[in-house]
């Protein structure tokens, strides 16, 4: 046996020896062969589970659950989770300080949302968080955290992979800096309104106009209306 | 015989008797950084062999893993996924982001990879049809899945005396275990994403 084969063997012996021992190390549990990720979440609680029906399918073994509580900021609940189902549906549920869940998602969501911005971030969330953070978070737990704002310095920032946005039926990059505009946050008489284009995971463009109340910070309605059908353009982050 | 055992002998058939354009020898070299090069591949592949491929360490980090397991392939380095995290947001210009609420354009792959000694070749608008030419010659491909958008890397593409075809997926879902996924051609188009860019990586030379 040559040195270089001596030498090639050590190697092999040694580099997987030290994976087994790494691997011992981060094993949880009998029967667990891999390093799961950091937050994967089975069994889901049952409660969990009945929240999250609200919006997605049954076959929970297929549903992908987030552990987001950290991505926010300092809220007060226990856990905060995004799942998502295997039609791609998806829901974020607050699990609250009492082992008790409760879903964010649609208007319904709107009350608990705002109690949780208030209480992390004051009477003034726009100032604490900024407009853009206020209204991508509002947008993140009404409906799915896949969203961008459409704003100048976004299509700017998308220059060198332009190409990946515009694989749907628009293929010209004017077409995408139209729909970019700066959101509009507006006080008046003890309300607050902040008007913004959003590009959603489907392609399609919506504007969304979220309004509240000032005083007791309240998200009170959320419009969305149709700006570019959904295939327009491509929406290309994966998970 | 050990699973460790039998690692050690497919490693060393490759090593003695590879043929000339494998994966784990693309082309013959004679100078000592190719000799390095072929042995970090071998135990590269011994390793995939023993424990399989590596997954997601985020909840979003799809692109991340798959870069990972790209340049585990060809250049048998194992960058660790931390550091390929923190190198990606310098790409993206986002120092911040956050990795569990949002993903990543898998088009910020390509600098990553070259970053770590990867040559890349990109397109879009590839159909399920085409990725077994991409991959014939034993460089793997970054592909796109949808529903929800997720990034894979397409190892290989078997096709049996029927016409029968098999997509090797090297998925970094944790569900996989790190296993191969073996996926039916229909199976495949139905969540293959063909306006999704397709990555070929091959080793820098």
């Amino acid at each position: 046996m040559t040195m270089v084969k001596r030498v090639f063997f050590a190697v092999i012996i040694l580099t997987l020896a030290s994976e087994i021992a790494m691997r011992q190390q981060t094993a949880v549990g009998a029967g667990q062969t891999y390093p799961i990720k950091e937050n994967i979440m089975k069994p889901i609680p049952d409660k969990l589970r009945s929240v999250a029906l609200q919006n997605l399918n049954a076959n929970d073994k297929a549903w992908w659950v987030r552990d987001v509580t950290h991505s926010y900021g300092k809220l007060d609940l226990e856990r905060l989770y995004w799942i998502i189902d295997s039609e791609d549906k998806s829901i974020t549920v607050v699990q609250g300080r009492n082992e008790e869940f409760f879903s964010l998602n649609g208007p319904e969501g709107l009350a608990l949302s705002s109690k949780l911005l208030a209480k992390a971030y004051g009477k003034e969330p726009w100032i604490a968080m900024g407009v853009e953070k206020l209204g991508k978070t509002i947008m993140s737990w009404y409906r799915d955290p896949r969203a961008y704002i459409l704003t100048e310095v976004f299509f700017g920032k998308q220059q060198p992979v332009i190409k990946s946005w515009l694989t749907g039926r628009e293929k010209d990059p004017a077409s995408l800096k139209a729909v970019c505009r700066e959101p509009v946050f507006t006080l008046s008489d003890g309300n607050w309104s902040l008007d913004l284009n959003a590009i959603n995971r489907y392609g399609g463009v919506e504007r969304w106009i979220i309004q509240g109340q000032t005083v007791n910070f309240m998200i009170k309605d959320i419009f969305i209306t149709k700006v570019k059908d959904e295939g327009t353009f491509n929406f290309p982050d994966e998970l | 015989m050990t699973d460790l055992s039998k690692a050690v002998v497919v490693s060393s058939d490759e090593f003695t008797s590879r043929p000339v354009g494998s994966p784990t020898m693309p082309c013959e070299s004679s100078t000592e950084g190719g000799l390095g090069l072929s042995i970090n591949r071998s135990i590269a592949k011994a390793r995939r062999w023993v424990f399989g491929h590596f997954t997601q360490r985020k909840s979003n980090s799809c692109v991340i893993a798959s870069s990972r397991n790209m340049i585990h392939a060809l250049t048998g380095e194992n960058v660790p996924e931390e550091t390929l995290r923190k190198e990606m947001k310098e790409i993206i210009g986002d120092p911040n982001h956050d990795f569990e609420t949002t993903g990543v354009n898998p088009a910020y792959a390509e600098a990553l990879l070259q970053k770590h000694g990867v040559n890349t070749a990109s397109q879009y608008y590839v159909s399920s049809g085409n990725l077994p030419d991409l991959v014939k010659d034993g460089q793997p491909a970054l592909i796109g899945f949808k529903d929800p958008g997720h990034r894979v890397m397409l190892d290989s593409v078997s096709i049996d005396k029927d016409g029968k075809r098999t997509y090797n997926i090297r998925d970094p879902d944790p569900a996989y275990g790190g296993r191969v996924r073996e996926m039916s051609q229909s199976d495949f188009d139905a969540k293959y994403n063909p306006n999704a860019i397709v990555i070929v990586g091959k080793t820098a030379e």
